[in-house]
């Protein structure tokens, strides 16, 4: 069976979740979104390959048709009105089928959902902001692309900014009589700087910190070239620079470090379920291949004790990786058990938990492809763009080492890192 | 961009060392390195990398390096260091592109057979030599080896002894009619002008004599080469099916013949332990990038080097590359002298030559995983070279049989496993 075939493996089945975090409208909406995932992208991948075009459709499919990005919005304002933080299992089962599809269209897609979340959940957020947004979520018949520029690395020649989490934000905001300059250079987006129609910043200001909400056509808004990355086709970025960016007062947000920690514990859990969604896609390939081919001109792949110890790595790997996840998303869901969102409690376990997921997925992947060997590394089975997407979302998020020193922070009091 | 580099000192003693590595350096800064980026796009044309492998290996005159000096070449496989000579060419070009270093390596593997002492076929040597002379073009030479059912099996001998097989070679009088389908060979997709190809003699059987190594040009009729295969990385190696249908050779292009073919063979899966020249010269790029990368960028107000969390991933990566390449040339100082280690097709040294390959690469693409996470989101741009060379590196990985064709080779030597 080659890419293009439609029989998939049902994950539910063969990888065990918590079901009972998750109503019958949370599994429908999974349903749907298993439906899209096998008819418009793994029925049509030798088709299409990574063309952009057709993932933006299907990408419209799946946020304004099943309406995906309408989902946690409030009813009063054009949204579905599944509740937050409930609706995280409900988002993590979406995003896992999304991610069994392609990791890129989840993961542009995931940084709008992460978005709206925070803004919903963040007290801080002024209604204007919320309305304004909820019209680009919920009105429009095209997808909005929100591009994210958040706290990351900095460069040695960069004026400094303020540190966030020992991450440095990339972005400084200053009043100015009515209204406020917006002022990066070459900032680096977390997706999407290439195309977004809209940009979310947190910036740096004289005290504190300022979410902004600009529009991609607003003067003094220069993306650089488009980047050629090693996956995440979806994902048009660029570094993007804004040179005297004139904001008005609606469009800009006071926030504090838990906009940011809200932010990215929302973000490492959906990035976490695509990442999840997309070993279990590699095990179906891989499965498939260890049914049929021999070995030593005798037994069949999957039946070589040396090949089902690695076999076995791979199912371990994602059997472990989605109950982890599963549970950030129960904690998530109970903030009066394990931290409300936007602090140190969930802002770590979120941390650790898609470390570790990203990092078994990962695995998961390199070792079926030391199985299928050459088939693998080819674009004909469509592994290899998953080990492509997986470890661009990977990198994305930042790598090891500022997790690390977040927990040190968190577990050992370790202040000055 | 590049402001230091401590691994481009001499790794051995030999005094041709620095000399050679230089030439290749001056090729690699100033031809390919400062391209490679468009080479992605350039896989199925293939016009920007021939231009920069024709000036490797047809301009500088490696195409003929192992030929001996009364046919015109260089005489490299009668001397007593080919392996090492090998290691120092092939570091340099992967630090600038893995694809092209395929595609030279592809210049001596297939050649081995009947170019290399003690095994040197004069008549063959002959017959093939003036493809290979020429410094104005460049000629590509292929090994045949992978089937579609079975993959590595072929490459399996010890176990296997040809069994599976399925190329078959026909005597017909004093030509051999060869049938087949390959997968797989560097060099392919239209490009091979002469092609080893491993064949058997006798369907299903598990002696060494029916293992047939037998060269095919590719210019005759019956030999088809597909289209080359669409990859994650390597795209400067070009990659496809072939075929052989009813493809007529003299009787003498057998390398060998019964026996002697499988021998030999053994001697070629060996060499392929240079594959880790091919992982340490990738990761000597990688070193040379974060160097600047890591001077440049901040994390919590300092730079990326001077961080003590990221310099303790910088100091394991280092580490890595300075042990790995002390094994790959520690193997071709092994394999470069058969009177004092035992010959290169002894299980011995093909163990050892699996084993040094497999820790070699998994380090390797393990530490290349590591600098691209130090990078974070510019980790993946094609911009700082560091995910090609992640993506070119993981085939290396792969091919020769991947880890556990490697894995039970050198522990059925070490442990003297009788049914692996």
């Amino acid at each position: 069976m080659k890419e293009g075939q439609s029989d998939t493996i049902n994950s539910n089945s063969y990888f065990p979740y918590p079901k009972e975090w998750l109503d019958a409208e949370s599994e429908d909406i999974a349903e749907s979104v298993r439906k899209w995932a096998d008819n418009e992208v793994i029925a049509k991948r030798l088709q299409f390959r990574e063309d952009l075009e057709h993932q933006m459709r299907t990408l419209a499919i799946l946020a304004v048709d099943i309406g995906l990005h309408r989902l946690i919005w409030p009813e009063e304002i054009g949204g579905v009105g599944f509740p937050l933080p409930d609706a995280s299992s409900t988002l993590v089962r979406a995003y896992e089928e999304i991610g069994r599809a392609d990791p890129g269209i989840g993961y542009i897609s995931a940084a709008n959902i992460a978005l709206a979340a925070t803004l919903l959940e963040d007290q801080g957020i002024g209604g204007e902001m919320k309305k304004k947004m909820a019209a680009a979520f919920c009105d429009s018949e095209d997808v909005e692309l929100f591009s994210l520029i958040l706290p990351g690395l900095g460069d040695i020649n960069a004026k400094s900014h303020r540190i966030v989490s020992g991450r440095e934000v990339q972005a400084e905001l200053q009043n100015e009589g009515n209204g406020w300059i917006l002022r990066a250079e070459r900032a680096r987006p977390f997706n999407s700087g290439y195309n977004a129609s809209m940009y979310g910043v947190l910036a740096s200001l004289p005290e504190g910190l300022g979410f902004a909400v600009i529009e991609a056509d607003k003067k003094g808004v220069e993306r650089g070239e488009l980047l050629k990355t090693t996956g995440l086709s979806a994902s048009l970025n660029s570094d993007v620079s804004l040179r005297d960016v004139r904001l008005s007062d609606d469009a800009v947000a006071f926030v504090d470090e838990s906009f940011y920690k809200r932010l990215s514990a929302w973000m490492r859990l959906l990035t976490g379920s695509i990442a999840v969604g997309s070993a279990i896609d590699v095990y179906r390939l891989v499965k498939d291949w260890a049914d049929n081919r021999v070995i030593k001109g005798k037994g069949l792949l999957r039946d070589n004790p040396m090949d089902a110890a690695v076999l076995a790595q791979v199912a371990m790997d994602i059997v472990n990786s989605r109950l982890l996840i599963h549970n950030l998303a129960r904690a998530m869901a109970k903030p009066g058990v394990f931290g409300i969102g936007g602090g140190d409690d969930i802002f770590i376990l979120s941390g650790v938990i898609s470390v570790r997921v990203l990092d078994d997925c990962m695995h998961a992947i390199n070792r079926a492809m030391e199985m299928m060997g050459s088939a693998g590394y080819s674009k004909e089975w469509h592994v290899e763009k998953h080990w492509r997407d997986l470890k661009t979302m990977q990198v994305y998020l930042g790598g090891r080492t500022p997790v690390e020193m977040d927990v040190a922070r968190y577990y050992y009091g370790s202040d000055v890192l | 961009m590049i402001k230091r580099n401590p691994f481009s000192k001499k790794i051995t003693s030999s005094p041709v060392e620095p000399y050679v590595r230089k030439i290749v350096r001056d090729w690699a800064d100033n031809v390919v390195i400062p391209k490679r980026r468009l080479y992605d796009e350039d896989w199925a044309e293939h016009v920007i990398i021939e231009r920069a492998i024709t000036s490797l290996i047809a301009e500088k005159g490696f195409q003929k390096a192992l030929f001996p000096a009364e046919f015109g070449g260089w005489n490299l496989g009668q001397s007593d260091y080919p392996a090492t000579f090998a290691g120092w060419l092939l570091e340099e070009v992967s630090r600038a592109d893995a694809g092209i270093c395929m595609s030279l390596v592809l210049c001596f593997w297939p050649l081995v057979m009947i170019t290399v002492k003690p095994h040197v076929n004069r008549r063959l040597c002959a017959e093939f030599a003036p493809l290979f002379l020429t410094d104005k073009e460049s000629r590509f030479a292929a090994l045949a080896m992978t089937e579609p059912q079975g993959g590595c099996d072929i490459e399996n001998v010890d176990l296997l002894h040809g069994k599976t097989i399925k190329t078959t070679a026909v005597l017909d009088g004093d030509e051999w009619v060869i049938n087949g389908h390959k997968l797989w060979p560097s060099n392919t997709g239209g490009l091979a002008d002469l092609m080893g190809v491993v064949c058997t003699t006798n369907p299903g059987s598990d002696n060494d004599d029916d293992i047939a190594y037998i060269y095919v040009p590719s210019h005759l009729d019956g030999v088809t080469q597909g289209k080359p295969y669409e990859k994650a990385g390597m795209a400067a190696d070009k990659n496809s099916d072939i075929w052989f249908e009813d493809v007529r050779v003299p009787s003498w292009y057998r390398a060998w013949g019964p026996g002697l073919d499988a021998l030999y063979f053994r001697e070629v899966m060996a060499l392929g332990g240079l594959a880790c020249q091919v992982c340490t010269g990738v990761m000597m790029n990688v070193y040379e990038i974060l160097y600047d990368f890591c001077s440049e960028k901040t994390l919590n107000g300092r730079p990326l080097k001077e961080h003590d969390a990221i310099a303790a991933e910088l100091s394991e990566i280092v580490a890595a590359i300075e042990v790995c390449r002390a094994t790959a040339f520690r193997l071709a100082a092994i394999l470069d002298r058969p009177d004092r280690y035992g010959q290169r097709w002894s299980p011995e040294i093909i163990a050892k030559a699996r084993a040094n390959k497999m820790f070699v690469a998994d380090r390797c693409m393990e530490e290349c995983e590591r600098a691209m996470n130090i990078m974070g989101t510019y980790g993946a741009d094609r911009e700082w070279d560091v995910e090609k060379h992640w993506r070119d590196l993981k085939i290396v990985q792969l091919f020769e049989g991947g880890k556990q064709l490697c894995q039970m080779e050198s522990a059925r030597h070490f442990f003297d496993c009788a049914t692996l």
